[in-house]
């Protein structure tokens, strides 16, 4: 709703230049009935739980979301044990299970179930999935873009910027463009532009003939991002 | 408050969470963020709906929450560091092509074009720009005066327009 003093907004831009048609399109970036079926799946102890009830416990992963994930990890790095900061795909191990129960404030688990933990993300992440068996699980590596010194950093190309030199490279070298690709995937493992990598890999992926890694994340593409917009992207790369 | 029937959380969820998450993408959460912090907006809708007393519409203080939500998880130590977009991009201009492949470019546009503006700009510009509200919803959802509202949006304006504009100039 405008009010009368409000300006002309970009997406409504008589000129309907560039910029506008970016920020009507950024309209229609939603998510698929897939991913919400799921969101609800997992707020159902909340949908079912009487008007006015006690604040409720969120699900594990939530928790883990809150912070107490950051002493967690720290302290399962620690030991050894390999802990994604996000929950998207891996399942929770007890450990980490125990160490939110401890921390988590004044419970009323009676009147809020806590939703499992692997649910409210149950998509396998294609880099898990993805047959750059010489590449690290980099999803499993907590914090992996700070562990590297300040300066190296500071010096290090942003994600987009990282992302924009592999998709220039597609053409002319489809090699280096997924070595970009991975770069990526290990420094920003839940960045914002983690469905365009993984089209970019892909696609680099077709273009050096290694058709079944391609088809391999492909589908790990599928299952962690489903109703993405990029999809037909992925079914229609060159093969 | 209306006499009308405060609607449950299940319809809230029904009726605007699409919208919610779409906005959460554009403030810059990450895809695997994303539905955890949805459902943290949702958690929070359900304990504070008791209390909601219909000075603002269920829309702008659900959009609040939104926001606040958003802010505080991009506060966390562990998220600052895996998103980067977060700050203005300095390699080049170029990164704003938007090529033929127009879900993939435009998608990566809009969130790079968002990510050279500050938190308080690109909230004022999403709300706007993208979900529709009126100016003084949009102050009121992100709670500073109006002219401040219309200031950020402005400011914002200008920053895209600026880094598009010499992306275009640097065009072949």
């Amino acid at each position: 709703m405008s009010m009368p003093d409000d300006p002309e907004r970009l997406a409504d831009a008589a000129s309907r230049s560039q910029l506008s048609e970016l920020f009507a399109s950024a309209s229609r970036d939603l998510p698929s009935d897939e991913q919400l079926a799921r969101l609800a799946a997992n707020l159902g102890p909340v949908f079912e739980a009487p008007p006015g009830a006690p604040p409720a416990v969120p699900g594990v992963s939530i928790l883990v979301k809150l912070g107490v994930v950051t002493g967690a990890v720290a302290l399962l790095v620690g030991t050894g044990l390999a802990v994604r900061s996000s929950s998207h795909t891996a399942p929770i191990s007890p450990t980490v299970t125990r160490q939110v129960t401890v921390t988590a404030p004044a419970p009323a688990a009676d009147a809020m179930p806590t939703p499992p933990a692997s649910s409210s993300s149950p998509a396998p992440d294609p880099a898990a999935s993805a047959a750059e068996v010489s590449t690290p699980p980099a999803l499993d590596k907590p914090g992996a873009a700070s562990s590297k010194p300040p300066s190296a950093q500071s010096k290090a190309p942003s994600e987009a910027a990282l992302l924009e030199q592999a998709r220039r490279a597609l053409n002319s070298s489809p090699a280096s463009a997924l070595q970009l690709a991975n770069q990526h995937r290990a420094r920003f493992p839940n960045g914002v532009l983690s469905q365009e990598r993984e089209v970019i890999a892909i696609e680099a992926l077709r273009r050096l003939h290694r058709t079944a890694e391609a088809d391999q994340r492909g589908a790990g593409f599928s299952k962690a991002f489903p109703g993405s917009a990029h999809q037909r992207m992925v079914d229609e790369t060159p093969k | 408050m209306s006499n009308e029937p405060r609607p449950s959380v299940r319809e809230i969820f029904d009726e605007h969470a699409r919208y919610v998450w779409r906005t959460l993408r554009h403030l810059g959460i990450s895809d695997a963020d994303t539905p955890d912090l949805c459902q943290e907006v949702f958690v929070t809708v359900h304990r504070r709906l008791a209390s909601f007393e219909g000075r603002s519409t269920l829309r702008t203080w659900l959009y609040g929450i939104c926001i606040r939500v958003a802010s505080e998880h991009r506060r966390r130590p562990h998220v600052r560091k895996e998103t980067p977009l977060s700050e203005p991009p300095h390699e080049s201009h170029e990164q704003f092509a938007i090529g033929p492949d127009s879900n993939f470019e435009q998608r990566s546009a809009v969130q790079r074009l968002l990510a050279v503006l500050d938190e308080d700009k690109r909230q004022v510009v999403v709300l706007y720009e993208i979900e529709g509200f009126s100016m003084k919803e949009v102050a009121e959802i992100v709670q500073c005066p109006l002219q401040t509202a219309y200031s950020r949006l402005h400011a914002g304006r200008a920053l895209m327009l600026s880094a598009f504009n010499a992306e275009k100039e640097a065009e072949p």
